[in-house]
């Protein structure tokens, strides 16, 4: 048995109103649609890359516009491991980049303070190198004795499973360069 | 892996375990379905809970977190007691004929050596005879009571099935389904594969459940052949990559050992001396260490000065550096200084909350990342602390997502895939490249006048990477990664061309050969031709380290003679004079099957064999062990409840009346890892937008919660609050007679972000594996109650 | 090309869940903000239904009983029917069908009156309150025209989507499901052979239809008929002051009178909680 209600025939009757309003309004949508309906991917050139995310190393193609816009992602159809396909964390790759939640500029949180303050990557970088220096210099072990042992336990470093092996590498070269011993990653964890 | 993706493809039977892999490595099923239909390959789904790959699995078999060592003893005793392993290749490819010490024993739950004073092992004993000549003694008939293969026979005969379904909580009838079907691959025409991640690995015996899985491989022939092998399956992109490049304290690049400061380390020759085998692959590691040490500090590593050893730092033998102790340490504030490269503790490290307080016992924390980081906001309101008592100088620096950046990266079947810039990154965000590169070159001018010996690994250290100070040229890295020879600057062919005289640089030998000339395109990352028919190989496709072998150990795929075990699992035969076929030999490629060590395919093996007997903290031989938190009091096997040299840094531990359930942490197919990219990711974020925990219709009954209500799920180390999910896919399983709960939840989220959510680590201990000290994050105790 | 399908063999999804995000991607759709959408489900489920801005959802159906747990994922979506109740109601002749198939959808046209909503035997189409559009699935008219899958097809892992000439696709699912039988799965099924006139979405499906949230034996509602036969000529307002008030409220409840046969595992919750 059907029930009417006031309600429903409410909305149906606000639905109507509002869709007779677009043509009077004098928008005219047609062109945005038809955009749309547009192979969007034309124009675009496809960069490959490989997925950032578990270690199963996706083929994917991002697709940029002429302004060097991310316009489309989609997986790549030579790559022999995924043929194309894409879970739905490889497929939602476009929005790592077209997302205005990403940090755009460094921050710097003083002690004590409430919140983040935007800085140059000069004075940031040099405040950096400063303390690294500083606790380098008054903690570091030369010797032990006669053994030469060359190394600082008040620095750490953690992370790099998600970065690029060039950059890997340099980070394992530079950390034992300084002379760190706490250095780990996700591989541990 | 030592196999990799689209081999999975070559499999009769996939048992994984340890593992999600339809949600957590999704592609895998696509070349798992091709088995399913191509070769009717059984699925197999060991996991405590029915997840998305039970649902597209042939078998389901739940077992109990923490006891996979228990499950696969069983498989070991069944596949040995019904005959079902494969005789030939135990024979002569593992060490089961070895011949073990006479002080060998295993009583009482413990192996011989234990010290109950010092709670240590002396592992002396776990050794094997060998003649005067320096043989090893061996029985290849495997009847001598002292053989390894006996031995193995002896401890796994008390891994029977009821034994084994009353620990594990399996269904009797089930488990022996999966003992049937899986050592139905010790045949020679048939292989099976194990796949395994954090489910594995994350346990007080995470490294012996990785053993075991490797022992009863090797037992049914499955290791160095198509469709076989056992895999790790890594959870992120180049955490393969990451561990080849020694970003872990006790490692350097391409698994050199770091020194320790102690005369045996003191000089390079002892060096050298403690840390080369006699024999086996890793004769060659003087090469492999001397051109490191020539490609870190050039023209000032020369012979004279032990090519700069003593720049390397040493670490204290007594001090376990790793993840836990670390924080432990930071903690006391003996840490001063911290960078985080991509990472967010706060939310994935154990007893995430007891790390956010060590945070805040720092002067200086660095954090690089996408998106702001629970880590880099430990001091904030929304993180449950007073800004205004916390010092830490806090900088968060924007970086550039993996396609705004050029470089390689390793996936877990050691293919290293070149990665293209398609844009440049957003504002002012940078590449973790160019903020090595210009880190590395201010710190190096800040001790450029220095004269004190100490500032010399630093000042002196090699870094040429081209004439812009900002960004380095990513060639000459990946070049001098690959390794060239210093004087002619001329790029090596294989690691096969290393020295040990200085003359060659190497940064990581395992990739030695990937660069193999002058241009680009002699960058083998960047190869991109598929293989148009063949076993799925793809040889001309990105670099699979070593030697682009695609899969290890493949020596073992041909019999004694170098003839396949069969048509269906060829992939490399002896041809008379040379070996060929479908992959890069494990071997010299002229090595005759008759010539000594014709017949040893563990290459890196001192003695050349699969090792069904191996040293490890806690014995020889797997041997189950309770969680360090456990729901049972006693166990069947022994009296020795918990593995004895697990690494424990709590005081306390919960207690099982009054945190009566087995928890456990997981990952979601639509989350990665600590959550900060895809919570940040709108499609993503909607996808599996809240934080819940997961419990079975008999314990929601008991307690009074229904299905989405919000419940707090506590263990000793603190609380949550979340949505519940009361599903048939949870059930309590029979532990010796007794039904025990379980409470799952996944550990993807924390305070930012679009989907927001209870930290699950805040439940989580500070205890680790014996060998690795991964912490035990897959079962713990834990208690659950409605939320008022 | 013919006619064309999407094939969905319910048997092979892993429920990775990439289609919904391709989907997403290619029509660069937000995500769903409305509490009806987003608050907890008790499931693994994103949404409980499709949404304006959500052509496709994986719907997650638990099922445990004295055979064990069965938890089943079944994508979700526009079933490109032959007999298209929704472009029957189409007023503005926003709904077509195209001759591969396809009911096209003329974003342009619609004034989101809401009837095809309403009249949809799988309840499909949704109004978007803020763009007084309906939407729905539009089978990658344009990727198709370009020789490309849709982009759900193309971004599937396990072959759980399959796209190409309707004849193939049938031929496809009837060997599947001959194999699926051989199994034991003895009620495995095809779904939308001659449904509706025969759909251009085609299911392979493990067990009876109802089981997936599907109607066995689905109809044109009898509003669309007579709405096609006698209030579309007459136009909206002369059509309704002709029949009253009453009937007219039939049009819009169908899918209230529907729902409870299609829903009844709302949100993938659980059959054995």
């Amino acid at each position: 048995m059907v029930v009417i209600t006031r309600r429903s025939f409410l909305k149906l009757s606000g639905t109507a109103a509002a869709a007779a309003g677009v043509g009077t309004l004098g928008f005219d949508l047609s062109q945005a649609y038809a955009k749309t309906a547009e192979l969007k991917i034309k124009e675009s050139k496809a960069v490959p890359t490989i997925c950032p995310y578990c270690g199963v190393g996706c083929g994917i193609l991002i697709h940029v516009d002429k302004e060097g816009k991310v316009i489309h992602v989609e997986g790549d159809a030579e790559h022999p491991i995924n043929r194309g396909s894409l879970c739905s964390k490889g497929a939602s790759l476009g929005q790592l980049h077209n997302n205005d939640r990403r940090l755009k500029k460094p921050l710097y949180r003083a002690p004590g303070s409430d919140k983040w303050e935007e800085k140059d990557w000069d004075w940031t970088l040099t405040e950096i190198v400063k303390r690294v220096k500083e606790t380098r210099d008054k903690s570091f072990i030369h010797k032990e004795g006669d053994l030469i042992v060359n190394r600082t336990e008040a620095i750490a470093s953690l992370g790099g499973a998600a970065l690029d092996n060039e950059e890997c590498y340099l980070m394992s070269k530079l950390n034992r360069g300084l002379g760190l011993v706490y250095f780990e990653h996700q591989a541990r964890i | 892996m030592t196999n990799h993706w689209n081999d999975l493809a070559n499999t009769d039977c996939a048992l994984i375990i340890g593992s999600n892999a339809a949600e957590n490595h999704p592609m895998s099923f696509k070349w798992l379905t091709k088995a399913r239909e191509e070769r009717k390959a059984k699925i197999i789904c060991v996991d405590p809970r029915f997840t998305r790959t039970a649902a597209r699995s042939d078998i389901h078999a739940p077992l109990r977190s923490g006891t996979d060592i228990a499950f696969i003893g069983g498989l070991i005793n069944y596949a040995i007691q019904k005959n079902k392993f494969q005789r030939d290749y135990v024979v002569r490819y593992t060490n089961a004929a070895f011949i073990v010490d006479d002080g060998y024993d295993f009583k009482d739950g413990y192996f011989s050596g234990w010290d109950p004073q010092k709670k240590t092992y002396a592992n002396a004993t776990w050794n094997f005879k060998k003649d005067d000549q320096g043989n090893f003694l061996k029985d290849e008939t495997l009847e001598n009571p002292r053989c390894v293969f006996q031995l193995l026979k002896k401890h796994y005969n008390r891994y029977d099935a009821d034994t084994v379904c009353k620990v594990t909580g399996t269904p009797k009838e089930v488990y022996l389904k999966v003992c049937e079907a899986y050592t139905g691959t010790g045949q020679p025409n048939k292989s099976g594969t194990i796949m395994y991640a954090m489910g594995c690995t994350q346990h007080t015996v995470g490294s012996q459940n990785v053993r075991s899985y490797a022992m009863l491989q090797l037992l049914l022939g499955n290791i160095g052949v198509p469709g076989g092998g056992v895999q790790a399956m890594r959870g992120e992109s180049n955490v393969q990559g990451s561990t080849d490049f020694g970003l872990l304290f006790h490692m350097l690049p391409g698994y050199i050992s770091s020194p320790q400061a102690t005369p045996e380390y003191a000089l390079l020759a002892d060096y050298l001396k403690k840390e080369t085998p006699a024999s086996g692959y890793w004769v060659n590691k003087p090469k492999f260490f001397t051109s490191l040490l020539k490609a870190w500090w050039g023209d000032k590593a020369t012979a004279e000065n032990d090519f700069a050893y003593h720049y390397l730092p040493k670490r204290d033998p007594k001090k376990n550096y790793s993840h836990i102790a670390l924080f432990e340490a930071m903690y006391k504030g003996e840490i001063k200084g911290c960078f985080v490269w991509g990472g967010n503790p706060v939310v994935g490290g154990p007893n995430a909350r007891k790390e956010a307080a060590a945070l805040g016992k720092l002067d200086w924390l660095v954090c690089m990342d996408l998106f702001e980081t629970e880590t880099a906001n430990f001091w904030s309101k929304e993180a449950g602390a007073d800004p205004k008592t916390i010092n830490t100088e806090v900088f968060m620096l924007p970086v550039a997502a993996s396609y705004e950046k050029a470089g390689s990266i390793s996936n877990s079947g050691r293919w290293c895939q070149w990665r293209y810039k398609a844009v440049n990154p957003p504002g002012e965000a940078r590449d973790d490249l160019m903020l090595l590169h210009e880190l590395a070159l201010r710190l190096k001018r800040a001790y450029a006048s220095s004269d004190k010996p100490q500032d010399e690994p630093i000042k002196h250290l090699f870094w040429d990477f081209g004439n812009d100070p900002h960004h380095p040229d990513i060639e000459i890295v990946a070049k001098e990664i690959s390794g060239y020879d210093w004087t002619t600057k001329t790029q090596l062919k294989t690691f096969g061309d290393l020295k040990d005289d200085g003359s060659t640089v190497s940064g990581c030998w395992v990739y030695g050969g990937m660069y193999n000339g002058p241009a680009k395109e002699n960058n083998r990352a960047r190869n991109r031709k598929t293989e148009k028919e063949g076993i799925g190989q793809h040889l001309d496709w990105a670099f699979a380290w070593p030697v682009n072998r695609r899969i290890l150990y493949n020596r073992c795929s041909a019999d004694y003679d170098g003839k396949p075990w069969s048509e269906d699992k060829k992939l490399l035969w002896w041809d008379g004079s040379k070996w060929g076929g479908l992959d890069v030999p494990d071997f010299v490629p002229t090595k005759a099957p008759s010539d000594p060590g014709g017949t040893d395919p563990y290459i890196m093996q001192a003695h050349g064999k699969g090792g069904l007997f191996a040293v490890m903290a806690e014995g020889p031989f797997p041997e189950h062990y309770e969680p360090w938190e456990s729901p049972v009091n006693q166990q069947p096997f022994s009296k020795v409840l918990v593995n004895p040299v697990a690494k424990v840094f709590e005081t306390e531990k919960g207690d099982n009346t009054k945190f009566p359930y087995v928890g456990t942490t997981y990952r979601v197919c639509e989350h990665w890892q600590t959550g900060v990219l895809t919570r940040n990711t709108p499609w993503l974020a909607e996808l599996m937008p809240h934080m819940f925990v997961e419990i079975s219709p008999t314990l929601a009954q008991a307690k009074g919660i229904k299905n989405g209500d919000q419940v707090v799920v506590s263990s000793l180390r603190g609380e949550i609050k979340c949505y519940v999910i009361v599903t048939g896919r949870f059930q309590p399983l029979m532990i010796d007679g007794k039904p025990v709960e379980q409470v799952g939840m996944p550990w993807h989220y924390g305070f930012l972000g679009l989907a927001k959510g209870s930290v699950a680590n805040h439940l989580t201990p500070h205890v680790g594996d014996a060998n690795t000290t991964i912490p035990e994050y897959k079962a713990f105790l834990c208690d659950i109650r409605r939320a008022n | 090309m013919g006619e064309v399908a999407k094939l969905i063999d319910v048997t092979k999804c892993t429920a990775c869940r990439g289609c919904q995000v391709a989907c997403k991607q290619w029509h660069d759709l937000p995500t769903e903000t409305t509490p009806d959408k987003t608050k907890f489900a008790g499931s693994y489920q994103s949404h409980p239904d499709l949404g304006p801005n959500t052509y496709t959802i994986i719907e997650f159906i638990e099922n445990t009983n004295e055979n064990g747990t069965q938890w089943h994922f079944k994508k979700t979506g526009c079933m490109h029917c032959t007999d298209a109740a929704c472009i029957l109601v189409c007023e503005k002749k926003a709904l077509s069908k195209l001759e591969n198939g396809i009911v096209y959808r003329d974003m342009a046209k619609c004034v989101g009156c809401g009837y095809c909503a309403q009249n949809c035997p799988f309840l499909v189409p949704k109004v978007n309150p803020k763009t007084e559009k309906a939407t729905k699935c539009t089978l990658c008219e344009n990727r198709v025209e370009a020789g490309l899958k849709p982009a759900c097809v193309s971004t599937c892992i396990t072959g759980a989507l399959d796209f190409g000439p309707r004849e193939k696709m049938l031929e496809i699912a009837k060997n599947r499901v001959a194999t699926l039988q051989q199994q034991g799965m003895t009620k495995a099924q095809v779904y939308g052979e001659k449904e509706l006139g025969g759909t251009h979405v085609i299911y392979v499906l493990g067990d009876a239809p109802e089981v997936y949230g599907l109607p066995a034996d689905p109809q044109v509602p009898l509003s669309a008929t007579l709405w096609q036969k006698y209030g579309k000529p007459l136009g909206a307002a002369a059509f309704c002051a002709s029949l009253g008030t009453t009937l007219f409220a039939f049009f819009l409840n169908r899918k209230k009178d529907l729902a409870p046969k299609l829903h009844h595992h709302e949100g993938g919750k659980s059959h054995g909680v």
